[in-house]
């Protein structure tokens, strides 16, 4: 699976470094791009650790970082680089960022329902993961359904935004160690399927913008 | 013998900070807090490791990496911070306090195992290790330009960085002491040289990377 993981962030850090070379592209595709190294590095530490102790790494260990530092990137690309476009703040819409915070809610619930179960030790790595995905999920939702008053900023970033919704989904599920292996399994083969995905629909979207 | 090998190297140094020009006596002064972040690093390690439980090889490869690449990002958040923020600035900065770590961590090694040390080790660690600590701050210190500019991208995005060094930093680790520990010299000349060759196509900004 590990080498999966790995295969899909390489071949996504690939095309995002060509679509830098050959085309100008936003600062949030930049961004973007920043995330897949990040978890191509962390992918990168679990496949050598996997190598070099003859099997993957028990517990929490640092490829933990290169997802939690993903999660940073995707977060930073809607909360510093397009939120403030999509969003000007009017108080008309004040129901629809509450509405996108809904979902947000699933990632905290199965964190807590965890630590409850099986106890913070346990469940303190997931917790630096959680949060950024937490705020990552809430930006995609909001994005997905904020209505585009004028730009066409947001309408055109909506396949990408459902993409890091399911991928945001198919990560999550991956991580919890409750859940059924069968599940997990599908969940992590998934997770490699948007995150490849993930560059592309942002690209197509970006390059919108400048029509 | 860490505390002598630095008051070796520092007081002398100190004594030439009055007689440089301003940009050299910065460049030098936080080469010198790059070792004094190395003698922290090294009681923290010191005091840590007895509590961790682990063994030292699987200690290096999870709790260094995150203390050390925390203790590095402080200096340059103070510069960009109290001083000047713009990456030309920031980025020699962050590259000074890296090779001022390494150098101590280098001599303490050095002084350690000096009936064992060669010229090619020498060298080695000079191409590899140090340049790692070089290129792990410069990395974070290339979010940390945004902390006056950019605020909302300074705040998400140097998690994401410091992730990204943490990374890249136990990578080394776990390779350098690996029978792989060929790929782990090279991984730091590779990187940097494709941040060279980056940098030097005016066509490519990158958001934390570009002058």
């Amino acid at each position: 699976m590990t080498m999966i993981q790995l295969a899909a962030a390489l071949i996504s850090v690939l095309y995002g470094g060509i679509a830098c070379l050959r085309h100008r592209q936003p600062l949030f595709f930049k961004i973007l791009l920043y995330g897949l190294i990040s978890y191509f590095f962390g992918a990168l530490f679990t496949a050598c650790y996997s190598v070099v102790h003859g099997g993957g790494p028990v517990g929490f260990h640092v490829g933990y970082f290169g997802h939690i530092g993903a999660y940073f990137f995707l977060f930073s690309s809607y909360y510093g680089a397009i939120d403030h476009l999509a969003d000007g703040g009017e108080s008309k819409y004040r129901v629809l960022r509450i509405v996108s915070a809904i979902p947000a809610i699933v990632p905290i619930a199965l964190l807590v329902w965890g630590i409850v179960n099986y106890g913070l030790s346990t469940m303190l790595p997931l917790l630096m993961l959680i949060l950024p995905m937490t705020f990552t999920l809430y930006f995609a939702v909001k994005h997905l359904v904020f209505p585009d008053v004028e730009m066409g900023i947001i309408r055109v970033m909506r396949p990408y935004n459902g993409c890091v919704i399911l991928f945001c989904i198919a990560e999550l599920a991956g991580q919890f160690h409750y859940l059924p292996e069968t599940v997990r399994t599908a969940s992590a083969i998934l997770s490699c399927l948007f995150l490849v995905l993930l560059l592309p629909l942002a690209e197509k979207g970006v390059r919108k913008w400048f029509i | 013998m860490v505390y002598i090998i630095f008051f070796c190297i520092s007081i002398p140094m100190l004594l030439m900070l009055p007689l440089l020009e301003s940009r050299s006596r910065w460049i030098v002064g936080f080469f010198l807090l790059g070792a004094v972040t190395a003698l922290a690093a090294y009681e923290i390690n010191t005091i840590v490791f007895p509590f961790s439980g682990m063994s030292a090889r699987s200690f290096s490869e999870l709790i260094p990496p995150i203390v050390e690449e925390l203790l590095k990002a402080l200096p340059v958040l103070c510069y960009a911070l109290l001083l000047d923020d713009s990456r030309k600035r920031v980025l020699p900065v962050a590259m000074a306090v890296g090779v001022g770590f390494a150098v101590l961590e280098n001599t303490a090694l050095l002084v350690e195992y000096l009936g064992s040390v060669s010229i090619a080790w020498a060298a080695g660690r000079g191409f590899s290790a140090s340049l790692m600590h070089g290129l792990c701050t410069v990395t974070i210190g290339t979010g940390i330009c945004y902390v006056k500019k950019q605020k909302k991208l300074f705040y998400t995005g140097t998690f994401g960085l410091i992730s990204i060094a943490i990374t890249m930093h136990a990578l080394f680790n776990l390779l350098i002491q690996s029978s792989f520990d060929i790929i782990g010299m090279i991984m730091p000349l590779t990187l940097y040289a494709l941040l060279y060759v980056l940098r030097s196509r005016k066509k490519m900004k990158l958001p934390f990377l570009s002058y």
